[in-house]
C-alpha cells in the first residue's frame, strides 16, 4: 500500500508557544486514520497543516515538511488551491453556504473553471450521490442549503469536499454536532468512501475511532505519543499515556 | 486514580472469589465422599448455589460490558473473569455428575484401587492454586498450574488403563468399572477447567507486562 | 410582581412614544400638505418645471430632479467606496491599520453637516472649479454627500460582515479558492442583508440631508443639463425659502416636505420587499 501523505519531524508555533512537537506520521492510502486525544492536544492543528489551512494564521510557523504523494507541499512551486482540491476538509459545525443546494456543491468546481453546465449538473448530481444525498434533495436542488436537517447540512458539506475529486479528506470531529443516527449515516458513508478516498478524521469519540478507522494516532500536548493499527492500540496500547486516555483514568 | 469501573471490576472479583469458594467445597465433599463420609445432599445445593451465582456473574459482566465499552486491560480484565466464571461454573458441574456417579456403585472398593481419591487431592490442590493465581494476578504460579494438568492427564489415563484390565479380567464388579472410567474423565475435565482458568491469568497478565517492559 | 409590570409598562410606553411621533409628523404634513397640493393642482405642483413664488408658481419637479440626482450618484459613489472599505477592514487590514480605520470612520459619522458643508465650500468648489470649470454643481454634491453616508455604510456593513460565522470562509478556502474571491462569493452574499440595511439608511442621510448640500449644489431651481450644472434638492428649496416665506408660499414649501417623506417612505418599502424576497 503505497503512501499517500507524510509529515517529517514537523513543528508548529503560535508565536512563542509550540503547538506540535516533532511529528512523524505516514498515511497511507485509502485507509481511514483517525486522531484521538484529549482537547488542545494538538490533533486538529495538526489536521489543518495537511492542507496548509494553518497559513491563514497570522504569527504560525512550520518547521519540518509535509508530503502530499511524495511532494513537499511547502515547497515554492507549490499551488495551494491545487493542494485544497486534493486534500478536502469537512469542518466541525456543517458549514454550508446561504445558498440553493445546487449553489453549494457546484461552488467548488467553478471555482477550479468548471463552466459547462451540463459538466457541472453531472458533477453536482455525483457528489450527492456518493454522499448518499441525492435521493432526499434531487427534487428541491435549487431550494436553500440552510433547510436542510443538521445531518443533511453535514452530508452536504461531505459532498461539496467530494465535488472537486480530491483523493484525501480531512474531517475535523465531522459528527460531534449531530444525534447518534446522523453520525452513524456519516460513519456508514466514510466506510464506503474508504475504497476510493484516503480518509484522515479528529474524533472525540473513541468508539468512532474503533468502529471505522484502520489506523489511530493518539496526540498529547502537542506529541504524537502513538500510533499504529486501531483495534491492536484499542486492546494493548504499547504506550501507558495511551492506556491511561482511552482507558479514562487520565487526571 | 480510582474510577467506577474499577469499583465495579473490584466487585466483581469478590463475586468471583465466593463462587471459588463454593467450587473448593464441592470438591471437599468429593473427596471425603470417596472416603466414605457421604455428602450427597449437600452437592446438590451446592451445585444449585454454583450455577446461580454463575449466572449473576456472568450477568454483571455483560453488564460491564455494555456500560463501559472497555478497552485495553479493563476489557482484558473482564474477558478473563468471565472465562474463569464459566469454568468455575463447569467444575461445580463435573463434582455433581461425579457425586452422582459413585451413587450407582456399591462400595468404592474400585476407587481405591486405581487412587482416584489421590487424583481428586490432586485436582482440589490445583483449583486452590489456580484461584489463588487469579486473585493475585501470579503468572508464574499460573504457568505451574497449567504444567500441572500434564499430572492429571496422565493419572487419568493410569486409571483408563487399569480400570479396562478389570473389565477385561471379568472380576467381580466390573461393570461398575465402567462408571467409576467416566467419573475419572470427570476429574480430568475439572483439572482442564482448573488448567484454562490459569490460562486465562497468564493472558491477563502476560500482555500486560510486555506493554510495562516496551513502555 | 409589581415591579415587572412597571416595567413593562415603561417599555410600552417608549415604543408608543415613536409610533405615536411618526404618527403626529405624518399626519401634520400631510393635513397640511393635501388642500395645498389640491390648491395648487398635483400635475402643477409635483410636474410643474418652473418655481416661481413670486408669480406664485409652485411647481417642484426641478427639484425632485436634484434630489434624485444628488442621492444617486452619491449612492453610486458612497456605497462601493464604502462596501470596498468595510470588506477592506473586516478581511485584509493589518492589525495596527485597523486601529487607526475604526476611529477615524467613527469620527466622520460625528461630523456635524455644516462642517461637511464648509469643507465642501472651501475646498471642493475651488478644486472642482479649477478641473472642470464648475464650482457649485451636481458632481460636487454628489461627492461630499458620498464622504457623508460613508461612515454608516462602512460601519453597518463591517459589523454585519463580522457577524458572519468565519467558518464560511474556511469553508470556501478548504475548497481552492482565494480569499479575494471568497470574500465576495461567499461572505458578501451572506451579509446581504445587512450591507442592504446600511445602504439603506446612507439613502435615507444623503436624501434628508440639507446644510451641506445647500452650501455646493448651487441652488439654481431648474432641471439640470448634466452633472456639471448646479441643481437645487427638495431639502435646499425648503431651508433657503423657510424663512420668509407666507401663506400658499410656506405651504407648498410645508408640501414639499411631504413629498420628501413620501419619498423615503417608497424607498423604505422597495427595500424591504427587495429584503423579504431573499
Amino acid at each position: 500500500m503505497s503512501e499517500k501523505m507524510k509529515t517529517e519531524n514537523l513543528h508548529l508555533f503560535y508565536g512563542e508557544k509550540e503547538a506540535l512537537k516533532g511529528i512523524d506520521i505516514s498515511i497511507g492510502e485509502k485507509q481511514i486514520v483517525s486522531l484521538i486525544g484529549p482537547s488542545g492536544c494538538g490533533k486538529s492543528t495538526f489536521l489543518r497543516c495537511l492542507n496548509r489551512m494553518n497559513d491563514l494564521i497570522k504569527d504560525c510557523r512550520i518547521e519540518g515538511k509535509i508530503y502530499y504523494n511524495g511532494l513537499d507541499i511547502y515547497a515554492p512551486s507549490s499551488d495551494t488551491a491545487r493542494l485544497r482540491k486534493n486534500v478536502g476538509m469537512v469542518f466541525q459545525k456543517p458549514n454550508p453556504f446561504p445558498f440553493s443546494i445546487f449553489e453549494n456543491i457546484a461552488y467548488g468546481p467553478k471555482t477550479h473553471g468548471m463552466r459547462n453546465k451540463v459538466k457541472l449538473q453531472e458533477t453536482v448530481e455525483k457528489a450527492l450521490s456518493e454522499a448518499g444525498l441525492w435521493n432526499e434533495v434531487k427534487d428541491r436542488l435549487n431550494s436553500s442549503a440552510m433547510g436542510l436537517s443538521g445531518g443533511q447540512m453535514q452530508r452536504l458539506c461531505i459532498a461539496r469536499a467530494l465535488a472537486v475529486e480530491p483523493d484525501v479528506l480531512l474531517l475535523d470531529e465531522p459528527t460531534s454536532a449531530l444525534d447518534p443516527i446522523s453520525t452513524e449515516k456519516i460513519e456508514e458513508l466514510l466506510l464506503t468512501l474508504k475504497d476510493r478516498y484516503t480518509i484522515v478524521i479528529v474524533t472525540h469519540n473513541m468508539q468512532q475511532a474503533l468502529r471505522i478507522s484502520d489506523m489511530t494516532a493518539f496526540f498529547l500536548l502537542g506529541e504524537m505519543v502513538e500510533y499504529g493499527e486501531t483495534t491492536k492500540m484499542f486492546y494493548s496500547p504499547q504506550d501507558k499515556r495511551t492506556e491511561d486516555y482511552i482507558t479514562g483514568r487520565f487526571g | 486514580m480510582k474510577t467506577r469501573i474499577d469499583e465495579e471490576l473490584d466487585k466483581l472479583d469478590l463475586g468471583t472469589m465466593s463462587l471459588s469458594t463454593l467450587v473448593e467445597e464441592a470438591l471437599g465433599i468429593i473427596t471425603s465422599s470417596l472416603n466414605n463420609s457421604y455428602g450427597k445432599a449437600r452437592i446438590r445445593e451446592i451445585a444449585q448455589e454454583i450455577e446461580e451465582k454463575g449466572k449473576s456473574l456472568e450477568g454483571s459482566c455483560i453488564n460491564l460490558l455494555l456500560k463501559f465499552h472497555p478497552v485495553a486491560r479493563d476489557l482484558k480484565r473482564i474477558s478473563s473473569t468471565l472465562c474463569t466464571i464459566r469454568d468455575l461454573c463447569r467444575i461445580g458441574d463435573n463434582s455433581l455428575d461425579f457425586c452422582e456417579m459413585l451413587d450407582y456403585l456399591s462400595s468404592t472398593e474400585i476407587c481405591n484401587e486405581i487412587g482416584l481419591l489421590d487424583m481428586a487431592l490432586n485436582v482440589k490442590k490445583m483449583l486452590s492454586d489456580a484461584i489463588s493465581a487469579f486473585v493475585s494476578k501470579d503468572a508464574e504460579k499460573a504457568k505451574s498450574v497449567e504444567a500441572f494438568d500434564d499430572v492429571i492427564d496422565k493419572f487419568f489415563s493410569d486409571a483408563r488403563k487399569k480400570l479396562c484390565a478389570v473389565i477385561r479380567s471379568g472380576k467381580d464388579g466390573y461393570e461398575e468399572a465402567v462408571d467409576v472410567v467416566i467419573g475419572a474423565k470427570y476429574l480430568e475435565r475439572m483439572g482442564d477447567h482448573a488448567a484454562s482458568i490459569a490460562h486465562s491469568v497468564i493472558e491477563e497478565c502476560g500482555t500486560v507486562e510486555e506493554s510495562k517492559s516496551e513502555g | 410582581m409589581k415591579k415587572e409590570g412597571l416595567f413593562k409598562f415603561l417599555f410600552a410606553a417608549a415604543a408608543l412614544f415613536s409610533v405615536l411621533a411618526v404618527v403626529v409628523i405624518s399626519l401634520f404634513l400631510f393635513a397640511s400638505a393635501f388642500p395645498t397640493i389640491k390648491e395648487i393642482g398635483p400635475i402643477n405642483f409635483l410636474f410643474g418645471k418652473i418655481w416661481k413664488p413670486s408669480n406664485d408658481i409652485y411647481g417642484i419637479f426641478p427639484m425632485i430632479v436634484g434630489s434624485v440626482y444628488v442621492t444617486g450618484i452619491s449612492i453610486l459613489i458612497g456605497v462601493p467606496l464604502g462596501l470596498f472599505t468595510a470588506l477592506y477592514m473586516t478581511y485584509f487590514a493589518p492589525k495596527r491599520l485597523y486601529r487607526v480605520m475604526k476611529p477615524a470612520v467613527e469620527l466622520l459619522a460625528g461630523i456635524p453637516s455644516i462642517v461637511y458643508g464648509f469643507f465642501g465650500l472651501m475646498v471642493l468648489v475651488p478644486l472642482f472649479r479649477s478641473i472642470f470649470g464648475s464650482g457649485k454643481s451636481i458632481m460636487t454634491a454628489s461627492v461630499l454627500l458620498s464622504f457623508m453616508i460613508l461612515p454608516t455604510i462602512i460601519t453597518v456593513s463591517e459589523s454585519s460582515l463580522r457577524a458572519l460565522d468565519n467558518s464560511l470562509l474556511e469553508g470556501a478556502l478548504a475548497l481552492g479558492d482565494t480569499k479575494e474571491k471568497a470574500v465576495f462569493r461567499v461572505m458578501v452574499p451572506a451579509a446581504s442583508s445587512g450591507i442592504l440595511s446600511s445602504v439603506i439608511l446612507g439613502v435615507g442621510r444623503s436624501i434628508g440631508e440639507t446644510m451641506a448640500v445647500v452650501m455646493v449644489a448651487g441652488n439654481q431651481p431648474r432641471i439640470p443639463g448634466g452633472v456639471l450644472d448646479g441643481v437645487r434638492t427638495m431639502t435646499a428649496n425648503i431651508v433657503l425659502e423657510m424663512g420668509y416665506a407666507t401663506d400658499l408660499h410656506r405651504e407648498a414649501l410645508i408640501a414639499t416636505g411631504a413629498v420628501l417623506f413620501v419619498f423615503v417612505l417608497i424607498l423604505n418599502l422597495s427595500f424591504s420587499l427587495i429584503r423579504r424576497k431573499k
